[in-house]
């Protein structure tokens, strides 16, 4: 005979065995009592919680041949046949094998029979959520109104997976995780019949890293008793579970606060040494600071939080120098580094470089702190509004002029020096205006195509008029003898002169000037300066302006 | 073979030779740990063990049933393994597991079934799985090998005893490099720290002769102004374009971004060193012979830069495994490389 795990031998064989799950035992032995079971349950819940045995020790209450008050008396021929699973009135079937529709019309086919020894046909539906959309859209009419002699007890992890249609013709009950004092108390009543000896804290920590799932902290008890002889430590619990100690934690969120990058590399390089699981280090982290950002929140009285480490001194102690925001941040950054990679090179440098970060970042300040300041400053404008018709004519010269200087310097290439000969002698480009001006007049082409240009130079034989890099086609069309000679009689117009044009193509790569910018007398550039006039002389603007010491470098419509 | 051939796992095969002599054996179990570390080797080991019939608490390697398990005929020992070209192990695969676990065993006490990358099992795979590997008949024991504990379902896990593999410690690597095959004493170092314990990994570097290639790459990247375009092409013609497959090009690719990502990762540590530094040269270096390269990479790259390339690497690898051109990615990431080395510091 092959030994049997703690998990199969202790599992519960009668209700007052099943551990926290009082209200749904309270709520089926009531039932049993007043007879009143429904033809079918859905039991659901998250893994090694009890939901299979509870569905066996349904099907035992009811089929119990002494059977009393709802409690299967564990020893006549149909409770030991149901404990052993092969009853043939209880059916427990695999949802996730059988899942077809085949396997359920085949169900739908039996049901109709009597059941052959006791007073119920049970069928246990285990894993029910893997069942196909066919298989459970076929089982609906017999799960709404099966014979009198059927019951139904489906079990499943993932309640979310079964249709509302089939939820609905069940009575559900929902399964919570076990809390850590009902595991570590089930666990030392285990450990006391198995002749087991261990420490105290052994079935703390044992319930703490199961989270909630008994038959997994059997499953560990069962490894610790086979692993250790003698008395089980807390020791071989830390290298059953492969979890790092608590002191190397700290140890590493001490070296981020004290900004010491170096010793967390250090730690890190430690702990990856000692030869532990990278992902459980991970959670282990994880768990670390959601500990710390629960002491930190929360402050009232010990004993209110429930921390998964022991030392809640230290913990306070660290909480004390870190803000949430920060450990908000670092549970974020280290849990995306869990699912970024699995190579387990990778992970270790992608860790390596977060915990570097993590000891280099500056303390995050609160969103709120941000907004205060943001709100003083709005504060600061309210307040201050009958100060700013003083700020007025100050404000003209020591606003205004840097604006303009930093329009000036920005073609800083080439163009700029033009711009300042052109200053220097102002008369050609005041001619050239002029010939625009008379260009206009004569055909407005030709303006047009010239309007991306500027001149160079006019003297007494030649105009030189240059166009930006991606003008080629207007200085293509320009130059044929017809365009050229209106350009020529509007020169000859002003000046009074026989000048030639001559077009050259900007090396440097001028862009095409602002058409609007230069001054052709349109309305629409006047109605600019006004606008622009405008906006500088709103007073909210200006005390902006002030307050940052700032420019207006552009100012534009709404539309534009 | 036996247990005590199975290096720096002590731990487990003092924990196997327990639980056997005491009978004390569980009906499932995972065996958890990075690849090439020996899991399942142990599998095979902890059959032998099980099923041998000269010694109690180990195998003799020399009965009839040792030989037939060291040559995967045993009829009760059953291998469930990822059909070729399949990317997960199907429902078909465990139907099959649950129909033999039904039938006792041909000749000896136990039947032992042995789940390999157990970790690669799809959704209807692992749920149709749960009842048998709840309460299997009784006799059968059912070992999954997982390489990582993270896709396992919560509902598998919580339903066997999981046996956690160590890294192999990088002296005992080296010892096994120099004893197997002789190699030379600079580059077992390197190897060592570079297949994170890995016994298996190691064994495949040194025959790669992975270490020169390191010291090359290390080389082009080292120096200030890469030619991205160049570096990229050479790396196409002198590491990819000898593997044949997509997936050994692939596996090439990973492991030359892995050396570049140490590297980096060993300039951020030099960086750090040299800003922060206590004077203590504690964590050691992957390409500590390189350590003047470092240095003088280190002086023109800010810590922010070293960050944003080494996040940027780990962001490419992921795209390895994409359907796209891999000589384009190539050159992709050292193109980025090449841009976030010369981007302006802030």
């Amino acid at each position: 005979m092959s030994y049997i795990v703690l998990s199969r031998r202790y599992r519960p064989k009668s209700f007052s065995e099943i551990v926290g799950q009082k209200h749904i035992v309270t709520t089926l032995v009531n039932a049993l009592q007043s007879d009143r079971v429904a033809h079918a349950y859905l039991f659901a819940g998250p893994r090694g919680v009890g939901k299979t045995s509870m569905a066996r020790i349904l099907s035992k209450a009811l089929n119990c041949q002494k059977g009393k008050a709802g409690n299967p008396c564990n020893k006549c021929s149909t409770c030991n046949s149901i404990t052993n699973g092969n009853d043939i009135d209880v059916l427990e079937i695999d949802g996730a094998s059988n899942r077809g529709i085949d396997e359920v019309r085949n169900i739908r086919q039996n049901v109709g029979y009597a059941p052959a020894v006791s007073s119920y046909k049970i069928y246990i539906i285990d894993e029910v959520h893997m069942l196909t959309k066919e298989a459970f859209n076929a089982i609906l009419k017999t799960l709404e109104e099966p014979p009198e002699h059927v019951k139904f007890i489906f079990a499943t992890t993932s309640p979310s997976r079964v249709p509302d249609t089939v939820q609905s013709r069940c009575q559900r009950f929902d399964f919570k995780n076990i809390s850590v004092p009902d595991i570590s108390d089930r666990l030392a009543q285990i450990c006391k019949t198995e002749n087991i000896s261990a420490e105290e804290e052994v079935f703390q920590s044992i319930a703490k890293y199961a989270r909630g799932g008994l038959r997994d902290s059997e499953s560990i008890l069962d490894q610790l008793a086979s692993f250790c002889h003698e008395k089980i430590t807390l020791k071989d619990v830390y290298d059953i579970f492969g979890v790092v100690s608590e002191e190397k934690i700290s140890s590493l969120i001490n070296s981020f606060i004290e900004k010491n990058p170096e010793l967390s590399v250090e730690i890190f390089h430690e702990i990856m040494e000692s030869g532990r699981d990278i992902e459980g280090f991970i959670d282990q982290l994880l768990l670390y600071i959601r500990d710390l950002l629960l002491v930190s929140v929360c402050k009232e009285e010990q004993g209110t939080i429930e921390t998964v480490s022991s030392d809640i001194n230290l913990l306070r102690m660290q909480s004390s120098s870190l803000s949430p925001d920060t450990l908000m941040y670092m549970f974020q950054i280290i849990s995306e580094a869990k699912s970024k990679t699995r190579d387990l090179l990778q992970q270790r440098i992608l860790l390596e470089v977060l915990f570097i970060k993590l000891a280099t970042m500056e303390e995050l300040k609160p969103l709120s702190t941000v907004l205060d300041k943001i709100e003083g400053i709005k504060k600061m404008f309210e307040g201050n509004t009958e100060n700013v018709s003083k700020a007025v004519p100050t404000y003209n010269e020591s606003v205004a002029a840097p604006a303009k200087k930093e329009v000036k310097e920005k073609p800083s290439d080439g163009y700029a020096e033009a711009n300042n000969k052109a200053s220097g002698d102002a008369d050609f480009v005041n001619t050239w205006d002029k010939v625009m001006v008379e260009v206009q007049a004569e055909k407005k082409t030709i303006w047009a195509l010239l309007s991306g240009a500027r001149v160079l130079n006019i003297d007494n034989k030649e105009a030189v008029v240059e166009f930006p890099k991606n003008y080629l086609i207007h200085k293509e069309r320009l130059e044929k003898p017809d365009e050229k000679r209106i350009i020529e009689g509007c020169l000859e117009k002003v000046t009074g002169k026989k000048i030639q044009v001559k077009f050259t193509i900007s090396k440097n790569g001028h862009k095409a000037t602002n058409i609007k910018g230069s001054k052709h007398g349109l309305v629409q550039e006047k109605k600019r300066k006004e606008v622009e006039d405008e906006v500088k002389n709103e007073p909210m603007v200006k005390k902006t302006i002030e307050f940052f010491d700032g420019s207006i470098v552009n100012v534009r419509g709404e539309k534009e | 073979m036996a247990f005590s051939d199975i290096l720096a796992q002590d731990h487990i095969t003092n924990h196997f030779r327990k639980t056997i002599t005491s009978n004390h054996l569980s009906h499932a179990y995972i065996f958890t740990g990075q690849d090439g570390i020996g899991k399942t080797l142990l599998a095979k080991e902890l059959s032998k063990a099980i099923l041998c019939s000269e010694k109690e608490d180990d195998s003799c390697n020399s009965c009839n049933n040792c030989v037939r398990i060291e040559n995967s005929n045993h009829p009760d020992v059953h291998w469930i393994e990822i059909e070729e070209k399949a990317k997960f192990l199907k429902i078909d695969n465990i139907r099959d597991l649950q129909h033999s676990v039904k039938l006792s065993p041909l000749e000896s006490s136990y039947k032992i079934f042995i789940i390999k990358e157990a970790d690669r099992m799809n959704e209807e795979a692992s749920n149709c799985l749960l009842k048998t590997l709840e309460e299997p008949p009784t006799s059968t024991i059912i070992i999954l090998i997982a390489n990582s504990l993270t896709p396992v379902k919560e509902t598998i896990k919580s339903r066997c005893q999981i046996i956690r593999f160590h890294p192999i410690p990088a002296h005992i690597i080296e010892d096994q490099l120099i004893k197997r095959f002789d190699a030379d004493t600079s580059k077992v170092g390197w190897i060592s720290r570079f297949s994170s314990g890995s016994m298996g990994n190691a064994f495949e570097l040194l025959e790669d002769n992975f270490y020169e290639k390191n010291s090359d790459i290390v080389n082009r990247i080292g120096v200030s102004g890469i030619d991205n375009l160049l570096l990229a092409e050479e790396v196409i013609d002198n590491y990819l374009s000898s593997s044949e497959t997509l997936e050994e090009k692939r596996q090439a690719l990973r492991r030359i971004l892995n050396c570049i990502l140490q590297f980096y990762r060993d300039l951020l540590v030099v960086k750090i060193r040299n800003v922060y530094g206590t004077g203590k040269k504690t964590t050691p270096l992957f390409n500590a012979d390189h350590e003047d390269t470092l240095q003088q990479c280190a002086g023109y790259l800010t810590q922010k830069q070293i960050t944003a390339i080494i996040n940027d690497i780990l962001e490419s690898i992921k795209y390895i495994d994409y359907n796209l051109n891999i000589n384009l990615l190539v050159e992709n990431i050292f193109t980025r490389i090449a841009m976030l080395n010369s981007s302006e510091r802030e």
